[in-house]
């Protein structure tokens, strides 16, 4: 017998989605491409798109647009650093996908767990392939380089050293990530969201003690789902209303 | 909008779970990547090392050397015959000559060996005397002894050295090194190595011991001649040899893992199979290696199969007790499916970057 389905991997294809997809896409080019070695102390602006398409259509949405960016950038002939790049990216949106489609990223409080759980989820990743290729040495972006420099004059060992760097830096990147993603949602206008068809609210959670307060809980909801809906029909009617009483003027 | 309601015990295993996981896999991948590479850069630091050795007394090693015959030493290395790292030797067969100006009564193709070596052959090619120059050419067959640096197979690099020590000591004969004209067969090859460079030095040497002779303080000195190459795998074929074995009962994990995750099945009982597969997949590998085994890729790579297996079963009797204990199918597919991704993903992760790491 198969098994519930999750909805985890669930993605939604319409117009807008495909236009966003278009979108993130390109922008995600243009950020490897430009903004990492022009502002190489800003966090990775090319994970910025990827995680809001995958905050937006899940994990599968913004698997596929890491997918086409490190297509695209293998065949430019990019730096095999992209290899470790892809990884990461890929990682994240499965992982950051699953995490908002369970509900976890809908308030401030979330975002913040977030943050910590996506750059611990990173750096355990990021800093094995780190080390098989580099061997702990710092090969690109400037803020590593920086933090790393700086623990090392004060004698700290390059292992040590590799392993802070990147949970500082990852941690900081995340931050403003997930935040900037949390306030677009929030505060884009309502024309872009409805263009790009992407819901203004996030799937929410709620922790329960045991069956009963769940059952409670569902009942208050049904509840208030109907009472929403009778609020909106009288006031459907009360406009209808307000209408004739005008026609009738 | 969509609403999701999780039990406190729900987020507990899920949470709990999810972070062993991530914390035990993330951090052996970074301690066995991290080992591993240094292991591997570590080879240039000794190959040069080894050509830039000098005495313990340099001083004293020339003042002793100011009446000694200067003997100008050059080898051809023709073949590799035998790498055999279970019993810690390597056969190599080379051409060695000596030339040299003065004293006729030196004879140093009968009066040299091979450090750590045991000549199975030698032959005299050439030994004459031409325009006040003599020269001797021999050809050598040897077993040397050598302890594997075992910690990157099999996927390992090894820096193969002989040194060519005369009977005389340095007072008598000095050796110059004949460098531009040693050289390797080009298609010397050796099944599963390829060359990936050649050099060779002279060096002075100072034993220890005086071996108990009465007019002497101090070990004597001597001129020893150097030839090293290094070999490196020629790829993954011994590799995938040593552990397709544990790809496949991975596979069968995440195949018992994924049914037992989208399907109502119980798959606990083809656990033990696969492990037993897995553990005694690392006898392929300590086949080939000396008895006292040093900690590598092979013993990581077995660990991380291990670790699979074990970490599939766990996850595989958590679905189980969700199922049976709470009775709840929902949570029990949305914890499987979480666990058995990161499983799946973590694991193909270690399996690229350990060899990435290793491999030269």
């Amino acid at each position: 017998m198969k098994e519930y389905n999750t909805g985890l991997a669930t993605t939604v294809w319409n117009p807008g989605r495909i236009r966003l997809l278009v979108v993130l896409t390109i922008l995600t080019v243009i950020a490897t491409l430009f903004f990492d070695d022009v502002f190489s102390f800003l966090p990775y602006v090319n994970l910025l798109p990827i995680l809001f398409g995958t905050c937006v259509g899940g994990p599968v949405y913004g698997t596929i647009i890491a997918i086409v960016v490190f297509v695209f950038n293998f065949l430019t002939g990019a730096e095999p650093i992209i290899i470790v790049f892809a990884i990461e990216a890929i990682s994240l949106s499965i992982f950051f996908g699953a995490y908002v489609r369970l509900g976890f990223f809908a308030t401030i409080k979330g975002v913040w767990v977030g943050v910590v759980a996506c750059t611990l989820m990173d750096t355990l990743f990021k800093i094995p392939i780190h080390f098989a290729f580099n061997g702990g040495r710092i090969p690109y972006d400037s803020k590593l380089l920086f933090l790393h420099g700086i623990l090392e004059r004060f004698g700290e060992r390059t292992m040590i050293a590799s392993v802070f760097c990147f949970l500082v830096v990852t941690f900081i990147d995340m931050a403003v990530f997930l935040f900037v993603i949390y306030f677009l949602i929030k505060k884009l206008p309502n024309s872009v969201m409805e263009f790009f068809s992407i819901p203004r609210e996030f799937p929410t959670m709620q922790v329960v003690k045991d069956e009963k307060e769940e059952e409670f809980l569902s009942e208050t909801d049904k509840l208030k789902a109907k009472a929403m809906e009778k609020i909106e029909k009288a006031k459907e009617t009360a406009g209808e209303g307000q209408a004739d009483e005008k026609t009738d003027i | 909008m969509q609403k999701k309601i999780y039990k406190k015990w729900q987020i507990k295993k899920l949470v709990t779970w999810f972070l062993g996981i991530i914390l035990c896999g993330g951090i052996f991948l970074q301690y066995t990547t991290w080992t591993l590479y240094q292991d591997k850069v570590a080879e240039d630091k000794y190959w040069r090392g080894a050509l830039l050795e000098s005495p313990v007394d340099e001083e004293k090693a020339i003042a002793l050397s100011q009446s000694a015959t200067k003997v100008t030493v050059g080898t051809c290395v023709e073949s590799l015959k035998e790498i055999n790292m279970k019993n810690s030797y390597y056969r190599v067969a080379f051409k060695v000559w000596f030339k040299w100006r003065g004293d006729k009564s030196l004879d140093l193709a009968n009066n040299f060996h091979v450090y750590n070596g045991t000549i199975s052959k030698m032959e005299i090619i050439t030994d004459e005397t031409v325009n006040g120059v003599n020269y001797q050419l021999c050809s050598v067959d040897v077993n040397v002894f050598k302890n594997f640096w075992t910690k990157r197979f099999p996927l390992e690099s090894h820096q193969l050295r002989f040194y060519i020590e005369p009977s005389y000591t340095i007072d008598e004969v000095v050796f110059e090194g004949d460098i531009e004209n040693c050289e390797i067969n080009s298609s010397v090859s050796i099944a599963g190595y390829e060359l990936k460079r050649f050099a060779n030095g002279v060096h002075t040497n100072e034993y220890e011991s005086t071996y108990g002779m009465p007019d002497q303080e101090k070990g004597s000195y001597t001129s020893e001649f150097m030839t090293q190459m290094e070999l490196n795998r020629s790829g993954f074929g011994l590799y995938l040899k040593c552990f397709i074995a544990l790809f496949g009962t991975s596979l069968w994990v995440f195949i018992m893992v994924i049914l037992c995750t989208y399907h109502r099945i119980d798959p606990l009982s083809m656990i033990p199979a696969a492990l037993f597969g897995t553990v005694s997949n690392i006898m392929i590998g300590a086949n080939l290696l000396p008895d006292a085994l040093e900690i590598g890729l092979l013993e990581y790579v077995n660990a991380w199969g291990i670790l699979t297996i074990l970490c599939g079963a766990l996850i595989i009797i958590n679905i189980n007790r969700i199922r049976t204990k709470y009775n709840d199918n929902k949570f029990a597919a949305l914890f499987g499916r979480i666990l058995s991704m990161l499983l799946i993903f973590i694991v193909i992760l270690g399996h690229i970057v350990m060899p990435i790491a290793a491999y030269l």
